[in-house]
């Protein structure tokens, strides 16, 4: 990074001397931004084919969690109609 | 800061100088700049500043600390090895946390008390080097991280087979 302008860019600044606070929020910056686990994917190189294989994993896993969060909050509502009304 | 990066080196070193002496007249005393090197092969008679991250013989890392003036004039340099530990053993937190109380306190006798702290690599001593930086007596104003991701710039090695 000697071309671009320093402690601007992936930089927490230290509040009231509490630097474990503020590394903890930099690693969640961090892996939030997908960083972390780029950085831990590079450290080894990654075949096209296996590239394709992790990201189609990864996308219906995603729409698998989706799916199912949805699910649980449709399930999880309170206004529902009585099933068992007239008994 | 879009106007600093876009409008040329000249408006840069301005800005950056602007902000150095901010800092100097909040603080009251100059900020130094600390590099914290982790996962990098270290050699303490060679003293040779490789990142790599695994020995070919034996899986070691280490953690080397250089503190540097506001003018990238070199201070203080210390690291795992220099503390006396060897192959793996450099690569724990509790060494990190050693090199960081010797390089706090060799600043500390050069005359500097405000650091900002910029940290390189993933690996067992990133957070005790810091730990080590406060112990020995450095107050941090700002932690950066400067891990080198390259964008798609050199083939790393094959991937492992477990």
């Amino acid at each position: 990074m000697a071309n671009h302008l320093k402690f601007i860019a992936r930089t927490v600044m230290v509040q009231e001397g509490n630097v474990e606070g503020t590394y903890r929020t930099l690693n969640r910056i961090l892996t939030m931004d997908g960083l972390t686990e780029d950085i831990k994917r590079r450290r080894y190189c990654e075949n096209p084919c296996r590239r394709w294989q992790r990201e189609s994993y990864e996308t219906c896993r995603r729409i698998s969690n989706m799916e199912m969060a949805h699910k649980i909050n449709f399930l999880m509502q309170k206004n529902r109609t009585d099933p068992w009304q007239g008994c | 800061m879009q106007a600093a990066r876009s409008a040329g080196s000249w408006l840069l070193r301005s800005w950056a100088c602007a902000r150095t002496n901010r800092y100097e007249a909040v603080i009251g005393t100059s900020a130094r700049i600390i590099h914290t090197g982790a996962q990098e092969l270290q050699d303490a008679a060679a003293k040779k500043e490789v990142e790599k991250v695994v020995a070919p013989s034996s899986s070691s890392f280490s953690t080397q600390i250089q503190v540097v003036s506001a003018a990238n004039q070199p201070l203080a340099r210390t690291s795992c090895g220099t503390e006396g530990f060897r192959n793996a053993k450099k690569g724990t937190g509790i060494a990190a946390q050693t090199a960081g109380i010797a390089a706090a306190v060799k600043a500390i006798g050069k005359g500097i008390t405000h650091v900002r702290v910029v940290v390189k690599g993933l690996g067992p001593g990133r957070l005790s080097a810091i730990k080590g930086l406060t112990m020995g007596g450095l107050e941090v104003i700002s932690i950066t991280d400067n891990t080198p991701i390259p964008h798609n710039g050199c083939r790393p090695r094959k991937a492992r087979r477990l």
